[in-house]
């Protein structure tokens, strides 16, 4: 296998979002020095290895990375390509937003090599994009994804959010209807989350919104499982579902425990066996590339049981543990060690266990974080 | 032995004892004004110092250049200032002749001073009366009500009373005048054979266990051969001193002094409080009167979070032992919580620092299940047996009668409290024995309740409803007999041994509801739902469940920040460790004690 990913990450938006926070400035000025940056850094990071990297996988992200010109990703694109080897089948993908998606921009993607769009829809419910602080409309929701075919795009992931505040069960059927009727190879459908630090938060704290009620989640959460299934989406990862094994690549990867390199403000990598992160702060980020340093802001080194760890956690969260490997990397059987705990949750139902393959069923995915530490737990004490 | 002046000081918490100890100590020099600084010698072990009460006994020596023109060496012996402490208390004022009575001239008295005022009275001591803190203004308003309160007490006239500021220093040279005036020296032979009291005996770990001691006869030198009277043990003395600020080797000690030994003694519990010391070649010599083995009153599982720790906290708890010998505890096995131990403690707050001292001095996550009395069982047949666990009370069938210890409580409180407190009283069965107004503010209350219901929560109910003002004091009466009921816990239809409590009949449904609702508040939403039961026998006496959990996960994006995703599974696993699993359910520790929290 021995590829890698490679993630990109763009920090520049029109306008946050009010639920957001990804690294992402509004101040669209200092777009151009941070693209030099960002040639800098690979190159940077690029006299580190020896031989060029096989490429499974690019992921330009962000942020909105749609606002960047067309040529400055080209640039980028060929910057990469100059250090690493792109494997034959690569799978390139660009994270656009509906009101800053162009039909030239979308044919120069074509010719750049991007083969894959994740497009930002979130809802179809015109009130619930204001309320996100969405900048666009359905509509043009709807037109962005047109065109994205119309250019030639044959694999189109979109991002779904549900849970939004005043969010009905109607309107979200809604929004799952119009998702299948455009038929995207690809659905992510997040559970809003308040993350501290935003204006959504602030708003939950000032009572201006409120949650939407913990029964309500669950059944939009089991509707949209439900929904994509009989819409011939298969159920990969808690928040992800492909048609016809259109899994986002990069993110599969990720998943798998897979490599990848990260560049830009705020992204995270994995290489060798460290996860690192870059600085949170563009002007750093600019000034630390210039000096001729990795913008790396912190790392750690991943050994022992935290590899274990993240086995499961991410595997389980995804399509499973495959038993066989898990003994193979780890030397823990986990069928026999753990035996009992996988027969009561298999029992009842949370997972589904398989000869080569150890994964959540829907109602397992519902409680995942407690199924996980429930399963780490187990292995830990099974190692003692 | 004419220069030996033995005293104690009698205080409330914050009434300032440590302060007019330290205050002692720098009039005589015994440490310096930048010594100071560092405040408050006596209270030296960190637990204490948080909860404002002194566990461990200490003695101080000082010299003291009188008015009169002769040099007299004084012995401050300090006494513990908890309820659960009182033989302690009643040993350390045996090695004294004089008590220092400290009454906080804005505040009164407190009943845990009365009770101790009265040992020192029984005890034949002198006591000084001192109304500490004159230089607060408030104490203006205060001080006579707070005189005619001393007076009454102790029977003294006006003029007896001291008036001092600790803090400010004011008063303490009259007061260390009156120590050597009015305390008298202590009475003894040098010459006859040797009698000494132990009144204190702490574990060092490099010299073993030190006895501190009070010379009542004849003298303790280096290289003696000694016996503990109760234990019958024989040791060679390795090196015996009285204390400073730290211990000062003075190679012997005789009649009236105070001071300390160590003969490599390995076992605390050879030691024991009260127990008198002899040369080991004597025989027939009497023993120093008030003797008796304290004995645990409060008894709790304590079990290991994780069951593989058993051993080591074994391990944690012998070494506990070591310094403090009334702690007793021996294996046991809960269905639900494993391998564990069963610990007696002399009280509530005993248990509590115990507790305390093993999560934070030895690091251990311990599960502590409710804790409770010693009850005497009589069966039907055989003789009476006595139960320390709800969990050996026999079927109701083979009992023919159930015994609970009593306890005598006084109550010292504002008299606008005293409807609160007696209400709380007749709710915990108690009845009332004697009313004595202090003043015309302040009463003393004395009752009679079942220490069982003292276990449970009182003391802080108590002070709530009393908004702090009542304060408490007791000592162990008697047996006798009630009508008493095992409450039992389920979960999921399986009893939860662990969870089983004794209670009177007359309770029983009411606190079977407020227990399975309290354990709803506690017991977190889980895969499936848990159904909790209640129920007295067979006969089930509430029920209600936790809902099982609908909703646990994080969906978001996280972009490849697996790191953050990673900490937050750790933070959930801390979480699910601190919890005990008991069959299917899991359990968190605090729900093993939730008995206590329910609210009358
Ligand atoms: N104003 C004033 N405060 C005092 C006096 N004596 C002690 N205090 C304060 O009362 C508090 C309790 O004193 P402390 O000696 O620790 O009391 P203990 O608990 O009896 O040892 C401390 O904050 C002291 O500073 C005094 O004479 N005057
Ligand atoms: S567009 Fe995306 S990255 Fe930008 S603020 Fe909105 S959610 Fe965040």
């Amino acid at each position: 296998m021995n590829q890698s990913g490679i993630y990109i990450h763009f920090p520049f938006c029109e306008k946050k979002c009010s639920y957001c926070d990804f690294y992402s400035i509004e101040n669209l000025s200092k777009a151009c020095i941070f693209t030099n940056s960002l040639l800098s850094e690979i190159e940077l990071r690029s006299q580190r290895h020896e031989s060029k990297p096989n490429l499974s996988s690019i992921f330009i992200g962000g942020g909105t990375p749609s606002l960047l010109p067309p040529e400055s990703i080209g640039r980028i694109l060929q910057s990469i390509k100059s250090h690493f080897s792109f494997g034959e089948d690569i799978e390139i993908t660009i994270e656009c937003n509906p009101d800053s998606t162009l039909l030239e921009n979308l044919h120069d993607y074509r010719k750049l090599g991007i083969n894959r769009i994740s497009l930002g829809v979130q809802s179809f419910a015109r009130d619930e994009l204001i309320s996100l602080g969405r900048l666009h409309t359905p509509e043009q929701a709807a037109a962005a994804f047109h065109s994205a075919r119309s250019a030639g795009f044959d694999n189109i992931g979109i991002d779904l959010i549900f849970a939004v505040p005043g969010q009905s069960a109607r309107s979200w059927s809604r929004t799952i209807d119009k998702a299948l009727e455009l038929g995207p190879n690809h659905i992510s459908a997040y559970s809003l989350i308040y993350e501290k630090g935003t204006p959504l938060y602030k708003s939950l704290a000032d009572g201006d919104v409120s949650r939407v009620r913990e029964n309500d989640e669950v059944i939009y959460y089991e509707t949209i499982i439900h929904r994509l299934a009989a819409g011939g989406y298969e159920h990969y990862e808690v928040s992800n579902f492909a048609l016809s094994g259109k899994y986002c690549r990069h993110n599969l990867d990720i998943w798998h425990g897979g490599r990848y390199f990260a560049f830009g403000p705020s992204a995270h990598g994995y290489i060798g066996n460290q996860r690192y992160w870059n600085v949170r702060n563009i002007d750093e980020y600019i000034f630390l590339v210039g000096k001729g340093r990795l913008p790396v802001s912190g790392c750690e080194e991943i050994s022992g049981f935290d590899c274990i760890a993240e086995r499961i956690m991410l595997g389980l969260r995804a399509d499973g543990i495959d038993p066989g490997r898990f003994q193979a990397d780890f030397g823990i059987d986990i069928k026999s060690d753990i035996a009992g705990l996988i027969e009561s949750l298999a029992e009842h139902n949370f997972i589904i266990p398989n000869e080569s393959n150890i994964r959540l069923s829907k109602k397992g995915y519902l409680i995942a974080d407690e199924l996980i530490a429930k399963v780490v737990l187990a292995i830990e004490k099974a190692m003692n | 032995m004419k220069q030996f002046r033995n005293f104690c000081i009698i205080a409330h918490i914050d009434h300032g004892k440590s302060t007019l100890a330290d205050r002692l100590l720098e009039l005589t020099g015994r440490v310096s004004k930048r010594e100071m600084v560092m405040n408050q010698i006596l209270d030296d072990n960190p637990l204490e110092q948080e909860r404002g009460i002194t566990i461990k006994l200490h003695a101080i020596q000082m010299d003291y250049a009188a008015n009169d023109g002769n040099e007299y060496t004084l012995n401050l012996i300090d006494t513990p200032g908890h309820v659960d402490f009182s033989y302690e208390v009643s040993r350390s004022l045996a090695a004294c002749e004089g008590a220092i009575l400290i009454v906080d001239a804005t505040q009164g008295i407190e009943a845990q001073t009365i009770s101790n005022l009265y040992m020192a009275i029984d005890a034949d001591l002198e006591i000084i009366p001192v109304l500490n803190k004159i230089d607060l203004p408030s104490a203006e308003t205060t001080i006579e009500d707070v005189k005619h309160q001393i007076i009454e007490l102790i029977g003294c006239n006006e003029e007896d009373i001291y008036q001092i500021s600790a803090k400010k220093g004011t008063g303490i040279e009259a007061l260390l005048e009156a120590i050597v005036e009015k305390i008298p020296h202590p009475k003894g032979d040098p010459d006859a054979k040797l009698r000494a009291l132990i009144y204190d005996s702490i574990f060092d770990s490099y010299r073993g266990v030190i006895v501190n001691l009070r010379v009542f006869d004849g003298t303790l030198k280096e290289g003696d051969k000694i016996r503990f009277m109760a234990t019958d043990r024989v040791y060679d003395i390795d090196e015996v001193g009285i204390m400073y600020m730290n211990r000062h080797r003075t190679k012997e000690l005789s009649a009236g002094n105070v001071g300390y030994l160590s003969a490599s003694i390995r076992n605390l519990q050879d030691t024991k409080v009260g127990d008198t010391i002899v040369h080991a070649s004597e025989t027939g010599i009497e023993h120093i009167s008030g003797f008796t083995e304290v004995k645990p009153m409060v008894f709790s599982g304590i079990y290991p979070a994780d069951s593989d720790d058993f051993e080591s906290l074994r391990e944690s708890l012998s070494k506990l032992v070591l310094n403090d010998s009334a702690i007793t505890f021996e294996p046991e096995t809960s269905k639900a919580l494993g391998f564990g131990f069963r610990c007696g403690f002399l009280g509530l707050l005993h248990m509590e620092i115990v507790q305390e001292r093993l999560e934070r001095e030895f690091g251990q996550n311990i599960v502590t299940t409710v804790p409770n009395v010693r009850y005497t069982v009589f069966k039907n047949h055989g003789g009476p047996v006595s139960i320390d666990n709800p969990a050996q009370l026999p079927p109701p069938g083979e009992i023919s009668e159930l015994h609970e210890p009593y306890i005598k409580a006084q109550i010292i409180t504002p008299t606008e409290y005293v409807g609160n407190i007696m209400r709380l009283c007749m709710d915990r069965r108690g009845t009332i024995l004697d009313t004595v107004y202090l003043s015309t503010e302040r009463v003393d209350l004395s009752f009679e309740l079942p220490l069982a219901e003292v276990v449970f929560d009182f003391y802080d109910r108590l002070k709530s409803i009393s908004r702090g003002y009542a304060s408490l004091d007791y000592e162990i009466s008697d047996e006798k007999p009630a009508d008493l009921v095992k409450l039992d816990i389920m979960l999921n239809g399986e009893p939860v041994d662990a969870l089983s409590s004794i209670v009177h009949r007359s309770k029983a449904y009411e606190w079977g509801r407020k227990y399975c609702s309290k354990l709803k508040e506690l017991i977190p939403r889980q895969m499936f739902e848990v159904a909790i039961q209640a129920s007295i026998g067979a006969k089930v006496v509430s029920r209600t469940n936790v809902k099982a959990l609908r909703k646990n996960v994080t969906a978001k994006c996280y972009g490849g920040d697996i790191s953050r995703k990673r900490k937050l599974l750790e933070k959930q696993k801390k979480g699910k460790k601190r919890m005990k699993q008991v069959g299917s359910v899991e359990i968190p520790q605090e729900a093993f004690l939730a008995i206590l929290s329910i609210d009358d």
